[in-house]
Protein backbone atom coordinates (compact mmCIF):
# COMPACT_ATOMS: atom_id res chain seq x y z
CA UNK A 1 0.00 0.00 0.00
CA UNK A 2 2.22 2.60 -1.32
CA UNK A 3 1.51 6.29 -1.46
CA UNK A 4 -0.18 7.27 -4.43
CA UNK A 5 0.73 11.00 -5.85
CA UNK A 6 -2.40 12.02 -4.80
CA UNK A 7 -1.98 10.68 -0.77
CA UNK A 8 1.24 12.94 -1.02
CA UNK A 9 -0.76 15.82 -2.19
CA UNK A 10 -3.31 15.36 0.56
CA UNK A 11 -0.60 14.83 3.55
CA UNK A 12 1.43 17.94 2.64
CA UNK A 13 -1.80 20.10 2.37
CA UNK A 14 -3.20 18.67 5.39
CA UNK A 15 -0.06 19.16 7.07
CA UNK A 16 -0.09 23.20 6.28
CA UNK A 17 -2.77 23.32 8.42
CA UNK A 18 -1.46 21.01 11.00
CA UNK A 19 1.98 21.95 11.48
CA UNK A 20 0.87 25.24 13.80
CA UNK A 21 -0.70 23.03 16.35
CA UNK A 22 1.86 20.27 16.07
CA UNK A 23 3.17 20.42 19.61
CA UNK A 24 -0.15 20.74 20.58
CA UNK A 25 -1.14 17.30 18.43
CA UNK A 26 1.98 15.70 19.81
CA UNK A 27 1.76 16.08 23.61
CA UNK A 28 -2.15 15.16 23.58
CA UNK A 29 -1.24 11.50 21.11
CA UNK A 30 1.46 10.97 23.23
CA UNK A 31 -0.76 11.48 26.77
CA UNK A 32 -3.84 9.32 25.30
CA UNK A 33 -1.61 6.64 23.74
CA UNK A 34 0.03 6.65 27.74
CA UNK A 35 -3.72 6.59 28.82
CA UNK A 36 -5.90 4.14 26.74
CA UNK A 37 -2.56 1.81 26.27
CA UNK A 38 -1.06 1.78 29.56
CA UNK A 39 1.81 -1.03 28.13
CA UNK A 40 3.79 1.80 26.25
CA UNK A 41 4.05 3.46 29.91
CA UNK A 42 6.77 0.72 30.41
CA UNK A 43 9.24 2.52 27.96
CA UNK A 44 9.21 5.80 30.09
CA UNK A 45 9.90 4.93 33.45
CA UNK A 46 12.38 7.12 33.67
CA UNK A 47 10.08 10.31 33.59
CA UNK A 48 8.65 11.48 37.10
CA UNK A 49 5.31 12.17 35.57
CA UNK A 50 3.39 10.34 33.16
CA UNK A 51 0.29 11.76 33.54
CA UNK A 52 -1.42 13.64 30.15
CA UNK A 53 -0.07 16.89 29.65
CA UNK A 54 2.84 16.78 32.15
CA UNK A 55 6.39 18.64 31.11
CA UNK A 56 8.24 15.35 29.97
CA UNK A 57 5.20 14.76 27.67
CA UNK A 58 4.60 17.35 26.60
CA UNK A 59 8.36 17.98 25.74
CA UNK A 60 8.48 14.62 24.32
CA UNK A 61 4.84 15.08 21.93
CA UNK A 62 7.04 18.01 20.42
CA UNK A 63 10.18 15.92 19.66
CA UNK A 64 7.74 13.20 17.73
CA UNK A 65 5.69 15.89 15.67
CA UNK A 66 9.71 16.67 14.52
CA UNK A 67 9.71 13.52 13.29
CA UNK A 68 6.63 13.43 11.49
CA UNK A 69 7.24 16.93 9.71
CA UNK A 70 10.66 15.66 8.68
CA UNK A 71 8.63 12.91 7.29
CA UNK A 72 6.90 14.82 5.35
CA UNK A 73 9.66 16.69 4.11
CA UNK A 74 10.58 13.23 2.98
CA UNK A 75 7.57 12.36 1.67
CA UNK A 76 8.80 10.66 -1.53
CA UNK A 77 11.59 8.66 -0.26
CA UNK A 78 10.79 7.70 3.71
CA UNK A 79 12.84 4.70 4.24
CA UNK A 80 16.30 6.56 2.98
CA UNK A 81 14.89 9.92 4.44
CA UNK A 82 14.22 8.03 7.84
CA UNK A 83 17.51 6.09 8.20
CA UNK A 84 19.07 7.46 11.05
CA UNK A 85 15.74 7.53 13.17
CA UNK A 86 15.10 3.85 11.97
CA UNK A 87 18.89 3.05 14.03
CA UNK A 88 18.02 4.72 16.33
CA UNK A 89 14.61 3.17 17.25
CA UNK A 90 16.29 -0.02 16.30
CA UNK A 91 19.50 -0.27 18.46
CA UNK A 92 18.92 2.73 21.09
CA UNK A 93 15.11 2.69 22.05
CA UNK A 94 14.11 -0.71 21.12
CA UNK A 95 10.57 0.41 20.92
CA UNK A 96 8.43 -2.79 19.70
CA UNK A 97 7.53 -1.87 15.87
CA UNK A 98 3.86 -2.81 17.04
CA UNK A 99 3.37 0.32 19.28
CA UNK A 100 4.42 2.94 15.90
CA UNK A 101 0.34 1.87 15.19
CA UNK A 102 -0.60 2.58 18.24
CA UNK A 103 0.46 5.84 18.27
CA UNK A 104 -0.22 6.50 14.42
CA UNK A 105 -3.94 5.63 15.87
CA UNK A 106 -4.00 8.30 18.48
CA UNK A 107 -2.42 11.15 16.30
CA UNK A 108 -5.70 10.36 14.19
CA UNK A 109 -7.92 10.29 17.35
CA UNK A 110 -6.40 13.70 18.28
CA UNK A 111 -6.39 14.99 14.39
CA UNK A 112 -10.44 14.32 14.37
CA UNK A 113 -10.66 16.57 17.44
CA UNK A 114 -8.51 19.00 16.13
CA UNK A 115 -10.01 19.22 12.86
CA UNK A 116 -13.48 17.92 12.67
CA UNK A 117 -14.85 19.22 9.50
CA UNK A 118 -11.49 18.88 7.81
CA UNK A 119 -10.43 15.33 8.87
CA UNK A 120 -12.54 13.88 6.34
CA UNK A 121 -12.40 10.03 5.69
CA UNK A 122 -9.95 10.97 1.91
CA UNK A 123 -7.54 12.97 4.46
CA UNK A 124 -7.75 9.78 7.13
CA UNK A 125 -7.16 7.39 4.81
CA UNK A 126 -3.76 9.13 3.24
CA UNK A 127 -2.90 10.37 6.94
CA UNK A 128 -3.31 6.69 7.58
CA UNK A 129 -1.29 5.17 5.00
CA UNK A 130 1.17 7.98 5.97
CA UNK A 131 1.71 7.16 8.85
CA UNK A 132 1.89 3.09 8.10
CA UNK A 133 4.84 4.10 5.98
CA UNK A 134 6.19 6.31 8.25
CA UNK A 135 6.34 3.22 10.63
CA UNK A 136 7.54 0.97 8.24
CA UNK A 137 10.27 3.21 6.97
CA UNK A 138 11.25 3.38 11.16
CA UNK A 139 11.45 -0.38 11.25
CA UNK A 140 13.79 -0.57 8.29
CA UNK A 141 16.64 -1.41 10.41
CA UNK A 142 15.10 -3.83 13.09
CA UNK A 143 16.30 -7.07 12.21
CA UNK A 144 19.47 -6.87 9.77
CA UNK A 145 19.20 -10.08 7.43
CA UNK A 146 22.57 -12.09 8.06
CA UNK A 147 23.24 -13.29 4.67
CA UNK A 148 22.26 -11.43 1.37
CA UNK A 149 23.19 -10.22 -1.86
CA UNK A 150 24.39 -6.72 -2.41
CA UNK A 151 21.61 -4.34 -3.81
CA UNK A 152 23.71 -2.02 -5.86
CA UNK A 153 23.03 1.27 -4.05
CA UNK A 154 23.21 -0.12 -0.02
CA UNK A 155 25.69 1.00 1.63
CA UNK A 156 27.36 -1.14 4.70
CA UNK A 157 26.38 -0.36 7.84
CA UNK A 158 29.44 1.25 9.66
CA UNK A 159 28.18 2.97 12.78
CA UNK A 160 29.92 6.68 12.85
CA UNK A 161 32.66 7.26 14.94
CA UNK A 162 30.90 9.48 17.26
CA UNK A 163 28.44 6.48 18.05
CA UNK A 164 28.25 6.07 22.01
CA UNK A 165 29.70 3.00 23.23
CA UNK A 166 26.75 1.50 24.61
CA UNK A 167 25.01 1.84 21.15
CA UNK A 168 28.85 0.09 20.01
CA UNK A 169 28.51 -2.63 21.97
CA UNK A 170 24.82 -3.43 21.98
CA UNK A 171 25.74 -3.85 18.34
CA UNK A 172 28.82 -5.94 18.57
CA UNK A 173 26.59 -7.92 20.33
CA UNK A 174 24.13 -8.12 17.41
CA UNK A 175 26.79 -8.72 14.47
CA UNK A 176 27.84 -11.81 17.46
CA UNK A 177 24.37 -13.05 16.95
CA UNK A 178 23.95 -13.02 13.50
CA UNK A 179 21.66 -10.65 13.65
CA UNK A 180 23.60 -7.63 12.37
CA UNK A 181 25.90 -7.60 9.83
CA UNK A 182 28.64 -4.98 10.25
CA UNK A 183 31.65 -3.82 9.17
CA UNK A 184 33.38 -1.65 12.18
CA UNK A 185 36.83 -2.36 12.76
CA UNK A 186 38.91 -2.12 15.83
CA UNK A 187 36.60 -1.83 19.05
CA UNK A 188 36.42 -4.46 22.13
CA UNK A 189 33.77 -6.69 21.41
CA UNK A 190 34.40 -8.48 24.69
CA UNK A 191 30.96 -8.51 26.89
CA UNK B 1 -15.42 -11.54 33.35
CA UNK B 2 -15.04 -7.84 32.45
CA UNK B 3 -14.91 -5.29 35.53
CA UNK B 4 -16.29 -1.79 35.23
CA UNK B 5 -16.27 1.03 37.70
CA UNK B 6 -19.12 2.90 38.08
CA UNK B 7 -17.51 5.76 36.59
CA UNK B 8 -17.20 3.83 33.24
CA UNK B 9 -20.41 2.65 33.35
CA UNK B 10 -21.47 5.91 33.62
CA UNK B 11 -19.28 7.51 30.64
CA UNK B 12 -20.67 4.34 28.62
CA UNK B 13 -24.30 5.46 29.20
CA UNK B 14 -23.65 8.90 28.54
CA UNK B 15 -21.79 8.69 25.22
CA UNK B 16 -25.05 6.86 23.89
CA UNK B 17 -27.78 8.16 25.77
CA UNK B 18 -26.75 11.53 23.87
CA UNK B 19 -25.95 9.42 20.38
CA UNK B 20 -27.34 11.04 16.95
CA UNK B 21 -27.41 7.33 16.01
CA UNK B 22 -28.20 8.10 12.61
CA UNK B 23 -25.71 10.80 11.53
CA UNK B 24 -22.95 8.65 13.87
CA UNK B 25 -23.97 5.20 12.83
CA UNK B 26 -23.33 6.42 8.75
CA UNK B 27 -20.14 8.03 9.29
CA UNK B 28 -18.70 5.68 11.06
CA UNK B 29 -19.41 2.77 8.44
CA UNK B 30 -18.89 5.08 5.50
CA UNK B 31 -15.26 6.02 6.97
CA UNK B 32 -14.89 2.24 8.03
CA UNK B 33 -15.66 1.85 4.32
CA UNK B 34 -13.36 4.65 2.63
CA UNK B 35 -10.66 4.36 4.90
CA UNK B 36 -9.96 0.11 5.07
CA UNK B 37 -11.68 -0.51 1.52
CA UNK B 38 -11.09 -3.90 1.54
CA UNK B 39 -14.03 -4.22 3.81
CA UNK B 40 -16.14 -3.25 1.01
CA UNK B 41 -16.16 -6.69 0.23
CA UNK B 42 -18.86 -7.29 2.11
CA UNK B 43 -21.13 -4.90 0.84
CA UNK B 44 -21.50 -6.36 -2.66
CA UNK B 45 -24.75 -5.77 -3.41
CA UNK B 46 -25.35 -1.65 -1.42
CA UNK B 47 -25.19 -0.59 -4.80
CA UNK B 48 -22.54 2.23 -5.72
CA UNK B 49 -19.43 2.53 -3.58
CA UNK B 50 -17.28 3.26 -6.54
CA UNK B 51 -15.48 6.13 -5.15
CA UNK B 52 -15.93 8.18 -1.41
CA UNK B 53 -18.80 10.72 -2.38
CA UNK B 54 -20.54 7.67 -3.89
CA UNK B 55 -20.32 5.88 -0.32
CA UNK B 56 -20.97 8.61 2.02
CA UNK B 57 -24.49 9.48 0.18
CA UNK B 58 -25.54 5.68 -0.37
CA UNK B 59 -28.40 5.58 1.34
CA UNK B 60 -28.01 1.55 2.10
CA UNK B 61 -24.40 1.83 4.10
CA UNK B 62 -26.38 5.01 5.81
CA UNK B 63 -29.18 2.71 6.96
CA UNK B 64 -26.67 -0.22 7.98
CA UNK B 65 -24.47 2.05 9.69
CA UNK B 66 -27.70 3.59 11.93
CA UNK B 67 -28.48 -0.94 12.31
CA UNK B 68 -25.24 -1.50 13.61
CA UNK B 69 -24.73 1.42 16.36
CA UNK B 70 -28.21 0.25 17.62
CA UNK B 71 -27.00 -3.21 18.01
CA UNK B 72 -24.29 -1.56 19.89
CA UNK B 73 -27.24 -0.97 22.49
CA UNK B 74 -27.88 -4.34 23.98
CA UNK B 75 -24.37 -4.43 24.86
CA UNK B 76 -25.10 -0.90 26.86
CA UNK B 77 -27.33 -2.17 28.53
CA UNK B 78 -25.94 -5.89 29.59
CA UNK B 79 -22.27 -4.45 30.07
CA UNK B 80 -21.49 -7.43 32.49
CA UNK B 81 -22.17 -9.70 30.23
CA UNK B 82 -21.37 -8.74 26.91
CA UNK B 83 -20.64 -12.14 25.78
CA UNK B 84 -23.75 -14.04 26.35
CA UNK B 85 -25.68 -11.04 24.77
CA UNK B 86 -23.70 -10.55 21.87
CA UNK B 87 -23.46 -15.55 21.27
CA UNK B 88 -25.80 -15.21 18.44
CA UNK B 89 -24.93 -12.12 16.88
CA UNK B 90 -21.54 -13.76 16.80
CA UNK B 91 -22.34 -17.15 15.39
CA UNK B 92 -24.71 -14.79 12.77
CA UNK B 93 -21.45 -12.88 11.73
CA UNK B 94 -19.93 -16.25 11.34
CA UNK B 95 -22.00 -18.44 9.67
CA UNK B 96 -23.73 -16.46 7.62
CA UNK B 97 -22.15 -13.06 6.71
CA UNK B 98 -18.83 -14.74 6.90
CA UNK B 99 -16.97 -11.76 8.35
CA UNK B 100 -13.17 -11.74 9.16
CA UNK B 101 -13.55 -10.77 12.75
CA UNK B 102 -10.15 -8.18 12.30
CA UNK B 103 -12.68 -5.99 10.30
CA UNK B 104 -14.75 -4.94 13.54
CA UNK B 105 -11.57 -3.55 15.26
CA UNK B 106 -11.49 -1.60 11.84
CA UNK B 107 -14.72 -0.39 12.54
CA UNK B 108 -14.63 0.32 15.85
CA UNK B 109 -11.48 2.05 15.27
CA UNK B 110 -13.42 4.46 12.74
CA UNK B 111 -16.22 4.44 15.62
CA UNK B 112 -13.38 6.08 17.79
CA UNK B 113 -12.56 8.88 15.33
CA UNK B 114 -16.35 9.51 14.34
CA UNK B 115 -16.96 10.37 18.35
CA UNK B 116 -13.73 12.00 18.81
CA UNK B 117 -14.68 14.41 15.98
CA UNK B 118 -18.26 14.85 17.89
CA UNK B 119 -17.21 15.28 21.52
CA UNK B 120 -14.18 17.40 20.44
CA UNK B 121 -11.86 18.23 23.90
CA UNK B 122 -14.96 16.78 25.83
CA UNK B 123 -13.37 13.41 24.39
CA UNK B 124 -10.81 13.28 27.38
CA UNK B 125 -7.83 10.43 27.13
CA UNK B 126 -9.77 8.90 30.44
CA UNK B 127 -13.14 8.84 28.22
CA UNK B 128 -11.32 7.76 25.25
CA UNK B 129 -9.51 5.12 27.30
CA UNK B 130 -13.53 3.59 28.72
CA UNK B 131 -15.11 4.16 25.51
CA UNK B 132 -11.91 2.03 23.81
CA UNK B 133 -12.13 -0.82 26.44
CA UNK B 134 -15.65 -1.29 25.96
CA UNK B 135 -15.66 -1.52 22.66
CA UNK B 136 -12.46 -3.76 22.74
CA UNK B 137 -14.75 -6.29 24.84
CA UNK B 138 -17.90 -5.78 22.08
CA UNK B 139 -15.16 -6.93 19.20
CA UNK B 140 -14.02 -9.88 21.56
CA UNK B 141 -17.34 -10.69 22.10
CA UNK B 142 -18.32 -10.68 18.46
CA UNK B 143 -15.43 -12.67 17.25
CA UNK B 144 -15.97 -15.63 20.28
CA UNK B 145 -17.97 -17.75 18.64
CA UNK B 146 -15.95 -18.27 15.44
CA UNK B 147 -14.76 -21.82 14.82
Amino acid sequence: MSLTAKDKEIVKAFWTKLAPKADDVGADALSRMLAVYPQTKTYFAHWKDLSPGSAPVKKHGKTIMGGVADAVGKIDDLTAGLLNLSELHAFTLRVDPANFKILSHNILVVLAIVFPNEFTPEVHVALDKFLGALSRALAEKYRYPTTRSEPQNEQHFSPPLSISTSKRSSMCWLAAVGICRETHKGTSSKR
Amino acid sequence: MVEWTEQERSIITNIFGNLDYEDVGSKALSRCLIVYPWTQRYFASFGNLYNAEAIKTNPNIAAHGTKVLHGLDRAVKNMDNIKATYAELSVLHSEKLHVDPDNFKLLADCLTIVIAAKLGSAFSPEIQATFQKFLAVVVSALGRQYH
